[in-house]
């Protein structure tokens, strides 16, 4: 029997992450990772404007904009979670699960990966916008942001974030969110269908861990940590099921190993699931705990339950 | 379902906080192969999703399993058959329409 590609939530697949040789992305090569991380997301549709009844918009920019971000080392605030990206790579061989020393590696970056916000309110975004209508709107987003060529788009991700009551079908029932990647005259787009997550109740994680609004930053998070480690699906890592990093370990009840829990970082208080890690023990394992460089990744929360 | 054609399953487990279904496997990836599911998702808690491509004419068999039993002391769900609900269905690939 072969496993079909698609996920389910902490299924329980131990097989490790490996890397699947990376899209040809023109001028900016092989792309198989990003390798400096940056988001940009925007708020499509008029929809918005005022409109906003669980304060997702503000919720979303504070999460994303406190990641990576490292001030002294060992510090309460440092964000220890998506550190967990930067184990994997690009440029090496097809099938490798452990990068060797000077891959080129998922690197921390110095300051916060949240490059850009906008909010494309002129007109409305469709009712229930399908899979090629958000990758156009990324590549409007791509333009928007000054990202003209494949060089400028290798290693940043577009969230596009539709407004209360404004979700693609299927959202709330089947999944929460999703990433994917579109060719365009400025080279590969990664972006993510980020719906508003919070209509979707406790399906997409409302009190999951103990607020209302958790839902928003762990399937951001989730969606975030795949598009960084697998921008261009599935060309990047993932398991022999299809797994990315963050599949393996959603839905995770908070107080288990590798449960959710609350991250504290510069920008406040999130809930975030835990992600694969490839080096954790002899197996590897959902970490809540990977600080940049990895020495001392755990699977025990030190932040939260 | 025609050759060339695409079918999604969604599994969804009877709570959200009961064990989620295992992963959906098909017995003849000749007929029925897995796809990329066009875009990778977050899914629903307590669903469980798979996308298939309709590869050749034939018939394959679709098939998952949940626990409903408490986990293991070792903290995995329990295998044990009569802990295991099980899942099916056939699927018959005819050759392409047109």
């Amino acid at each position: 029997m072969m496993p079909a590609r698609g996920a389910s939530g902490g299924s329980g697949t131990t097989a490790p992450l490996s890397y699947h040789g990376g899209a040809s992305d023109g001028a900016a090569g092989i792309v198989g990772v990003e390798t400096t991380p940056g988001v940009y997301v925007v708020f499509w549709g008029s929809q918005w404007t005022g409109h906003d009844p669980s304060g997702e918009a503000a919720y979303l920019h504070s999460f994303l904009s406190g990641l990576y971000q490292s001030g002294t080392a060992g510090a309460a605030s440092n964000d220890n979670w998506s550190p967990a990206t930067t184990q994997y790579c690009q440029g090496v061989a097809s099938g490798i699960s452990t990068c060797p020393s000077g891959s080129a590696f998922v690197t921390a970056p110095g300051a916060s990966p949240l490059l850009g916000s906008w909010s494309d309110s002129g007109t409305a975004a469709p009712s229930h916008p399908s899979q090629s209508q958000l990758a156009n709107e990324a590549i409007r987003a791509a333009a928007h942001f000054g990202n003209s060529t494949a060089l400028k788009n290798a290693s940043v991700q577009y969230v596009i974030a539709t407004a209360h009551g404004n979700s693609s079908r299927g959202f709330g029932t089947q999944y929460c969110a999703w990433h994917s990647s579109t060719s365009s005259s400025y080279g590969q787009i990664a972006y993510t269908n980020l719906p508003y997550i919070t209509d979707a109740g406790s399906s997409c994680g409302a009190n999951f861990v103990g607020s209302s609004n958790d839902g928003i930053s762990i399937v951001a998070g989730h969606e975030y940590a795949e598009a960084v480690t697998d921008p261009f699906p599935s060309t990047g890592w993932d398991n022999a099921s299809g797994y990315e990093i963050g599949d393996l370990c959603a839905w995770i009840n908070p107080g288990k190993a590798g449960g959710a829990f609350d991250l504290t970082i510069s920008t406040g208080t999130f809930a975030v699931q835990s992600l694969w890690s490839n080096s954790f023990g002899s197996q590897g394992g959902c970490v809540d705990y990977y600080p940049v460089g990895g020495s001392g990744q755990s699977q025990t929360p030190v932040n939260g339950t | 379902l025609a050759t060339g054609k695409e079918l999604t399953v969604f599994l969804k487990a009877p709570s959200l906080e009961g064990p989620p279904w295992g992963p959906i496997e098909v017995s003849d990836a000749a007929v029925l192969a897995p796809g990329d599911i066009g875009g990778i998702m977050t899914l629903v808690r307590g669903v469980t999703g798979a996308v298939f491509s309709a590869r050749g004419p034939g018939t394959a068999r679709l098939s998952a399993t949940r626990s409903t039993c408490g986990p293991t002391s070792g903290g995995g769900p329990s295998t044990t058959p009569a802990c295991l609900q099980s899942w099916s269905a056939v699927v018959i690939v005819t050759a392409r329409s047109g």
